[in-house]
């Protein structure tokens, strides 16, 4: 089995309050992990840990055995939809093909035929290729997002790292990108996605970690109380209401939770 | 007026100086407004004074001086802002009264008469000499070439600077090229609008055209020639009513951009009913 993202004892301090104290995750080439935990609990600081946005105080990560930041060409990013400018005066073909721009800096570098169709592509893997011309500030929440998605495939990635990818989205859609995701994965792709819908993503997902600064859980995609509890710190209601799948495990005597 | 034009070198050193003034305020005004950093381009401005009172102090082209002072602005705030431990708007509004401090301690400590500081504060684009011109003209086209040759590298970086970053492009670079490029877009400024005035002039034909066209590229041809119509308007009727003619392209300039705002939100309205 190999190891796509190899994170050992990692400590990121946001002027000098930790958002990262002692996290270790191994996550397998294929694996498809949903990471969970509270506001604050430091789950976008690790993507940006690992894409190496944030600087770290001590540990290491690794991708493909590399020390970051030498393979981040093998990891396609979405940002959560907030990050980015929704205003931007640009189409959506204009911003997927973004991702085909030569690093460093090249004097009138154009897009080549193959940039454009290979865009195409992957708006069409994402189902908006119909809107390729619209401009972005036209797009809805669910489209934008899948937006963002198209483009971190233009990469051509062996890893998925995705922020909260259905925080702005109606139901509807968010079930469409898990789908979408699930298709990527079964395709091979490594997925690591954050998100504090636990209720969602727990149905979703192939394995699940909790992170509140420290890892509290790495495994399989089913949630039992004492782990949740200290998750969030404290004792939590989880009501999973009019969700088809079960998130907590049955416990004995219990009647409050699904 | 147009006789006048065809007989005075200093009518017509004005409308060249309009009609470079509108190209780069169309291409860099854009993008300051997109990226948000308009008072960060005030900041560099103001700034700019300084250079302008050491230019007199130690007998230079004040213009050179200006030019000094603003990129200096432009690569300090940058860096500062780089760094992420200070707010920005505290490090532009430090430059920004900084800068003016610096010109009029420089023009205290200059011996005899005091020089007229007004032109640069408000702007006198009828008294723009050849030299100045030149200096011009070569600032725009510093602007414009960097700006189009790097173009869809600029759309990346202005659209979402993060990705691009992981994607390998060097956005600190192109960051502090853009701060440079807004430095010379003020210098080019100058002359016509003042370093008070001049925010206006850059702003106000790039939302305006905001409000018009959706592409960036279109935006940007829009805003230029905008520009060019504030400026040609606004400099005919500062000749004719003898008015400054820095304060008149200004007046018209937000006047158009409240008309437009105003015709759009109107049609709006009309429309959702």
């Amino acid at each position: 089995m190999t190891t796509a993202i190899l994170i050992k004892n990692l400590y990121v301090n946001y002027n000098h309050t930790p958002a990262l104290a002692g996290v270790s995750l191994e996550v397998a080439e294929g694996e498809f992990l949903g990471i969970i935990g509270p506001n604050g609990g430091g789950k976008s600081t690790l993507l940006k840990a690992i894409l190496g946005l944030v600087p770290i105080a001590s540990g290491e990560v690794y991708i493909y055995e590399q020390a970051i930041p030498k393979n981040r060409s093998l990891i396609g990013y979405v940002p959560q939809s907030t990050a980015v400018d929704r205003g931007f005066p640009i189409s959506v073909a204009e911003a997927v093909i973004t991702a085909r721009l030569k690093c460093g800096l090249h004097p009138l570098f154009k897009y080549s035929k193959k940039d454009k169709n290979y865009a195409l592509e992957c708006l069409e893997k994402v189902g908006i290729e119909n809107l390729a011309q619209r401009q972005i500030s036209e797009l809805s929440g669910g489209e934008f997002q899948r937006l963002l998605l198209a483009r971190a495939l233009c990469l051509q990635p062996k890893i998925l790292l995705l922020d909260e990818p259905t925080a702005s989205v109606d139901p509807a859609s968010s079930e469409r990108i898990y789908e979408l995701l699930n298709e990527l994965n079964q395709a091979g792709k490594t997925i690591l996605l954050v998100t504090h819908d636990l209720m969602v993503v727990a149905s979703a997902v192939g394995s699940l970690a909790c992170l509140n600064q420290q890892l509290v859980y790495h495994g399989k995609p089913e949630l039992t109380e004492p782990i949740v509890n200290q998750m969030y710190g404290c004792p939590v209601d989880l009501i999973a209401h009019g969700v088809p799948h079960r998130v907590l495990r049955k416990h004995d005597g219990g009647h409050k939770n699904a | 007026m147009l006789e006048a034009l065809l007989e005075y070198q200093f009518l017509q050193n004005a409308v060249a100086a309009s009609l470079l003034a509108s190209i780069v305020c169309g291409i860099i005004g854009v993008i300051i407004v997109e990226k948000k950093i308009v008072m960060m381009s005030g900041g560099i401005a103001h700034t700019a004074y300084g250079g302008v009172g050491l230019g007199y102090l130690c007998g230079f082209e004040p213009m050179l001086g200006a030019v000094l002072f603003a990129v200096t602005a432009a690569l300090g705030i940058g860096f500062v802002r780089r760094q992420g431990s200070v707010h920005t708007d505290i490090i532009i509004a430090l430059f920004w009264s900084f800068g003016m401090a610096l010109g009029i301690a420089f023009i205290g400590f200059m011996p005899g008469y005091p020089p007229d500081m007004n032109s640069f504060l408000f702007g006198n684009i009828l008294s723009v000499t050849k030299a100045e011109l030149n200096l011009m003209l070569l600032m725009s086209c510093v602007v414009v070439f960097i700006i189009v040759i790097f173009f869809n590298y600029w759309k990346a970086y202005l659209f979402d600077d993060q990705f691009a970053t992981i994607i390998g492009i060097k956005t600190a670079l192109l960051e502090y090229l853009l701060l440079i490029l807004v430095a010379l877009t003020v210098i080019v400024l100058i002359r016509l609008a003042g370093i008070i005035l001049l925010l206006a002039l850059l702003t106000a034909p790039a939302a305006t055209a905001a409000l018009l066209v959706k592409k960036l590229k279109n935006r940007m041809i829009l805003a230029g020639m905008l520009g060019v119509f504030f400026c040609l308007t606004g400099l005919w009727i500062s000749y004719e009513a003898n008015i400054a003619s820095g304060a008149t392209i200004i007046i018209l300039s937000v006047l158009s951009y409240a008309c437009v705002y105003t015709l759009k939100i109107l049609k709006r309205n009309f429309f959702t009913k």
